[in-house]
């Protein structure tokens, strides 16, 4: 259905398309309120990241500038965490990824089974968060898929189990060593998945295209048109890649969150269905975005040629 | 409920008792092909009594013994007087013939004083003919496009199919065809109704006071009958135009006795596009088209007993085809409905009528994907919605006496549900669980009422409807948590054990006292209880629409309607005019979850992603009406409020219903320049329509994400429209006749907002970046001919 619903309203914009006109129209809007936004994790033994933004009114102007002040960082605020008995007041640190300025936490590494409250002090507000590491699951078989089109690009697949009780939910993030700093979400298909059709099943993410750095507003996907490979070297892995591949699993609240962000994803713009409002678990004063603990499995693997892997780590 | 029907005896018994009193009775047809005459009009002339035929074309008047001078008329028809001594029970069947030219008196004795004397208020009558009078709608007559020009009445806005009465939203009017449920009434786009204007005879719009012999809707009841075919001789109609043609043949089987009468029509929108379409596009092999057949027969047995048969069947295709990626993709969807009935006459003061129907409405998408070097066969896709109904009605209509008319009856209905379906073929595998998907069952009704009439100033309808809903397995309910997203538990219901069960009791009363012989005041009261509803994804209605029943989590939908009006004559009744103010309190109105995107109801049922709330709406309709004359026409003023308030949405706090309208005003004309031309036009204006717009925006994880302001807190720009329209009656002999008709639909190309979009250009880096607020709109200036014909 929510794919139906997809494609049957593309297929009438299409119909409005032929018969329909457009024009430009000025719309009066009220202006939302001032809302911080937390892109806060706390993952399997790491320190916590958190990264602070604010929103802004829909027409406002948006420029290098006004993006970039749009990122609070350093001295502007102060974020804690606490796992009951330690606390770490993280500090400002330059991640590879926007918005790039952040905090970082020196103190406290994620653990399975605790319990971690954020506490961010930020123009006069006080924001308050939790969240939950659950048990981890290993990643278990990975294998490679070569294209048919080319000789040495390919998807790469692997298979977990999935545990005996009911509620476990997953998102799977892939990096290759040799180009990219960070874990990204695949180039296509979402990222998390639960076991709400199968449990203590063996589940697989499958395919798993490569990753890169989403920025709707500093887009550098650079296909190059003219190369007929172009779009199998931005999906695919190459022989010869350094793979890590994250399966993480957090808690239900943290799973909602995404989910309501894929309805948004999907229903965003669509004038035929209604708008979809994301979740948050930000509490205090006026906030949106997530603080989630994630319980994570990392598998490296060094892909050898177009049928052998050799797993690193 | 006993009391009262003891009370009504009673009653009956001793104002019969009064006078020696004796009926006519009988039916009133058109002398040229035998059609039964619907809502004509039987008056005794200098006297205060009257009657009008009902829906067989049946009149019965009943009258002390004596001399007396009676008037049929009906409006098209030129008036016979009968001078008639009552000393029995006489029964006089007439055959008006049709007025060449509709003079004057012609039109004001067919409608008389039927707008004051009725007791039943907010209902209107529209015969056929009167409608083929206003602009056609793209060469088209259209009865839903000409119900829109009423007040109260209101169009859903550029694109969208349904109709709203009194702020109730599409699912809460009850559309029947010869006494079946028609789901969905028009076509794509809500351009043309599913109707074929050729096919039909007469139809009633009841806003409100709906008698108690209608229910299962809040809102409105239209009812529309079809033509029984021409009883006399051979008989053709038919329109070519420029969108769609239209062919219509009736005749007798058996002169007088049995007739049939075949319809239909099809667009070629999809031919006419085609060209247009790039052969390098992607969409080179789509198109669309929608197509219409009528069928009916019917049989005379005797004056006493009677058999109609009638058939409807309709479908929109959209069709996209892209043969070099090896994909199709078909999306279906309609109505189809049988139904026969019997009437039957006991006597001129007591019949009966049983009904029997079956009607299915589909949606459906099926998608095929056929790799060529795929030895599989490629993979099918099919997910289907519908609902499909089998009922049986019997209704009897008692005239005890001139004062009375009583009404009762039961009837029962079957439904079974899909709500969503799918079945998918993927080489030899197949998987279908449609099944699985269907929601079944049993609704059904009793009532009784009556209109009495108590003094020849002061009328009372007073009605009761029971009605109970059953919803019985075999069904599977998925338990979901609070957020939608986690399932908690199953509950498997075996075949035949009982889901849920509603019932209600609706009380329907209206009250008419006139004034004078030129003006009436009525007022009236209804409670409705609706237990199938429209879920609707969006501001605009769209075939995605689900029609769900109630269930374990889903109760009846609730309605309860006052209204007063005040309905005056002027100038020799020539202008009829009327001021009524309603107010409607709703409950267990549907919305869907915020951002629900319902799923393939794998694991999952449609109706885990409603929310509930109440609403009300309450207004005021105008409506000036010019009946006579080279000139006519009528204007419409409606100015109401609709608000709905829901504890999932903005905190509980009311919200514009997505067809609150604050003004909405009608304008129609029509002059006869002579025997061959005739001018008509339409204006119409509406306040816009509500929508919800993003306010702000953040990122999440690199991507844009939208905030939202309050449910529908932004209005569109108001929609307005004007079309014109000629009729040239070019000929008409003996055996032929034939006239043309060019029309303009929007006629200064006013841009009437179909929806808003928001669209980004430009890039941050090097500051071009803007947002753009996109309006887009549906029909432009759109001229068509049609040439019609009839032999």
């Amino acid at each position: 259905m929510k794919n139906t619903i997809k494609s049957i309203s593309y297929i009438l914009l299409i119909l409005v398309a032929f018969v329909s006109c457009e024009k430009d129209i000025s719309v009066d809007m009220p202006k939302p309120e001032d809302k911080l936004v937390v892109e806060g994790i706390i993952e399997l033994n790491d320190y916590s990241i958190v990264f602070l933004t604010k929103n802004a009114a829909y027409f406002d102007i948006v420029d290098t500038a006004t993006v970039n002040n749009s990122i609070i960082s350093g001295g502007q605020a102060t974020v804690i965490v606490t796992d009951g008995s330690i606390t770490d007041t993280l500090v400002p640190h330059v991640f590879p990824k926007w918005p790039y300025y952040g905090y970082y936490g020196t103190q406290i590494k994620g653990s399975i089974g605790n319990t971690y409250d954020l506490k961010i002090l930020y123009d006069n507000n006080e924001y308050t968060a939790t969240t939950f590491i659950p048990d981890t699951v290993g990643i278990d078989s990975v294998w490679f898929d070569k294209f048919e089109q080319t000789d040495s690009l390919g998807f790469l697949n692997f298979n977990f189990q999935d545990p005996y009780e009911n509620g476990n939910y997953y998102s799977c993030l892939v990096r290759v060593h040799q180009t990219q700093p960070w874990f990204y979400r695949s180039y296509f298909g979402t990222h998390i998945t639960d076991d709400k059709l199968g449990n203590n099943m063996k589940f697989s993410y499958s395919p798993i295209s490569k990753g890169y750095e989403r920025n709707s507003f500093f887009n550098n996907s650079s296909n190059n048109g003219d190369d007929p490979l172009g779009i199998f070297k931005e999906i695919g892995f190459s022989v010869g890649d350094t793979v890590s591949l994250k399966l993480s699993t957090m808690d239900q609240i943290s799973y909602n969150i995404w989910g309501s962000w894929y309805s948004h994803q999907a229903t965003s713009g669509n004038p035929f269905t209604n708008p979809a409002t994301v979740l948050t678990n930000i509490d205090g004063a006026p906030a949106k975005g997530y603080w989630i603990g994630y319980g994570s499995d990392i598998k490296t693997v060094y892909i050898t040629d177009t049928v052998n892997i050799e797993i690193i780590d | 409920m006993k009391k009262t029907t003891i009370l009504l005896t009673l009653l009956v018994i001793l104002t019969s008792l009064s006078a020696q009193k004796y009926t006519i009775s009988g039916y009133i047809k058109d002398k040229s092909n035998g059609e039964e005459l619907i809502g004509a009009n039987v008056i005794v002339i200098d006297g205060k009594n009257g009657a009008t035929t009902n829906t067989y074309g049946f009149y019965t008047l009943s009258l002390p013994k004596g001399k007396y001078t009676i008037s049929f008329s009906f409006i098209g028809y030129t008036e016979i007087t009968k001078e008639i001594n009552l000393n029995s029970d006489k029964s006089f069947n007439i055959e008006l013939e049709s007025s060449a030219f509709m003079t004057q008196e012609v039109i004001v004795s067919g409608e008389k004083k039927s707008n004051i004397e009725d007791s039943k208020m907010s209902v209107i009558k529209l015969p056929i003919e009167t409608v083929k009078t206003l602009p056609a709608f793209m060469g088209e007559v259209d009865i839903l496009k000409t119900i829109q020009l009423l007040p109260g009445v209101q169009a859903s806005g550029e694109g969208n199919s349904g109709f709203y009465v009194r702020g109730g939203g599409p699912d809460q009017n009850l559309i029947l065809l010869d006494e079946a449920t028609i789901y969905n009434a028009a076509h794509l786009f809500g351009f043309f109704s599913v109707f074929n204007a050729d096919a039909l005879k007469d139809m009633e719009l009841y806003k409100g006071g709906m008698p108690a012999e209608y229910g299962g809707r809040i809102s409105s009841v239209l009812d529309i009958s079809m033509k029984n075919g021409n009883m006399k001789e051979f008989q053709a109609d038919g329109g070519i135009g420029t969108i769609a043609s239209r062919f219509t043949i009736q005749g007798p089987i058996i002169k007088d006795k049995c007739s049939y009468l075949i319809s239909g029509r099809r667009t070629y929108i999809d031919i006419l596009v085609k060209p247009f379409v790039k052969k390098t596009s992607p969409f080179k092999g789509s198109g669309y088209h929608f197509y219409d057949l009528n069928a009916k027969f019917n049989y005379r047995f005797s004056d006493k007993d009677r058999l109609f048969f009638s058939s409807y069947y309709g479908e929109d295709v959209f069709e996209f085809k892209s043969d070099a990626a090896g994909f199709g993709m078909s999306i279906p969807w309609g109505n189809g409905m049988a139904s026969l009935r019997w009437n039957h006459l006991y006597s001129s003061t007591f019949f009966s009528n049983t009904t029997l129907v079956a009607s299915d409405y589909k949606f459906r998408t099926e998608v095929k994907m056929e790799d060529p070097e795929d030895e599989d066969g490629g993979f099918q896709f099919i997910q289907s919605s519908g609902i499909r109904d089998y009922y049986i009605k019997q209704d009897y209509t008692w005239i005890p006496n001139p004062q009375h008319t009583v009404k009762f009856g039961l009837n029962y209905i079957y439904h079974i549900f899909t709500p969503n379906s799918v079945s998918a073929k993927f080489g030899d595998i197949v998987f279908d669980d449609s099944d699985n998907r269907k929601q079944y069952a049993h609704e059904a009704a009793i009532y009784l009422g009556d209109d009495f009439k108590i003094s020849d100033k002061l009328t009372i309808y007073a009605g009761v409807r029971g009605s109970m809903f059953n919803q019985v397995g075999a069904f599977t309910r998925y338990v979901k948590d609070d957020l939608r997203i986690q399932n908690i538990d199953t509950i498997v219901y075996g075949q035949g054990e009982s889901v849920a069960f509603y019932n209600s009791l609706e009380p329907r009363a209206s009250i008419k006292y006139s004034l004078n012989s030129k003006s009436s005041l009525k007022a009236s009261f209804m409670q409705n209880k609706q237990y199938i509803h429209l879920a609707s994804l969006s501001a605009s209605t769209l075939p995605t629409d689900l029609w769900v029943p109630c269930s374990d989590i889903v109760e009846p939908q609730k309605g309860r309607q006052y209204a007063v009006g005040y309905f005056r004559n002027f100038f020799d009744d020539k202008y009829e005019t009327s001021v009524e103010l309603y107010y409607k309190d709703l409950f267990n109105l549907i919305e869907y979850a915020d951002g629900a995107l319902p799923g393939d109801d794998i694991g999952d049922n449609a109706d885990n992603y409603f929310i509930f709330g109440d609403g009300y709406s309450y207004g005021l309709e105008l409506f000036i009406k010019k009946r006579a004359g080279q000139f006519t026409g009528w204007i419409g003023y409606t100015w109401s409020k609709t608000d709905r308030f829901f504890n999932d949405i903005d905190n509980g706090n009311p919200f514009p219903a997505k067809y609150d309208r604050r003004h909405d005003i009608s304008l129609t004309g029509t002059y006869k320049i002579n025997k061959k031309w005739t001018v008509s036009s339409v204006f119409v204006y509406a306040t816009g329509n509500t929508t919800t717009l993003p306010i702000g925006r953040y990122m999440l994880d690199g991507e844009i994400v939208s905030e939202y302001g309050e449910r529908n807190s932004y209005r569109m720009a108001p929609y307005h429209r004007l079309d014109l329209s000629v009729t040239w009656n070019h000929k008409k002999t003996e055996k032929w006749e034939s006239s043309w008709n060019f029309s303009i639909y929007n006629v200064y190309n006013r841009k009437n907002p179909y929806f808003i979009y928001f669209e980004n250009e430009g890039s941050v880096s090097d500051g071009s970046f803007v947002s753009k607020a996109k309006q887009v709109s549906l029909f432009p200036i759109l001229p068509s001919i049609t040439w019609n014909f009839k032999f």
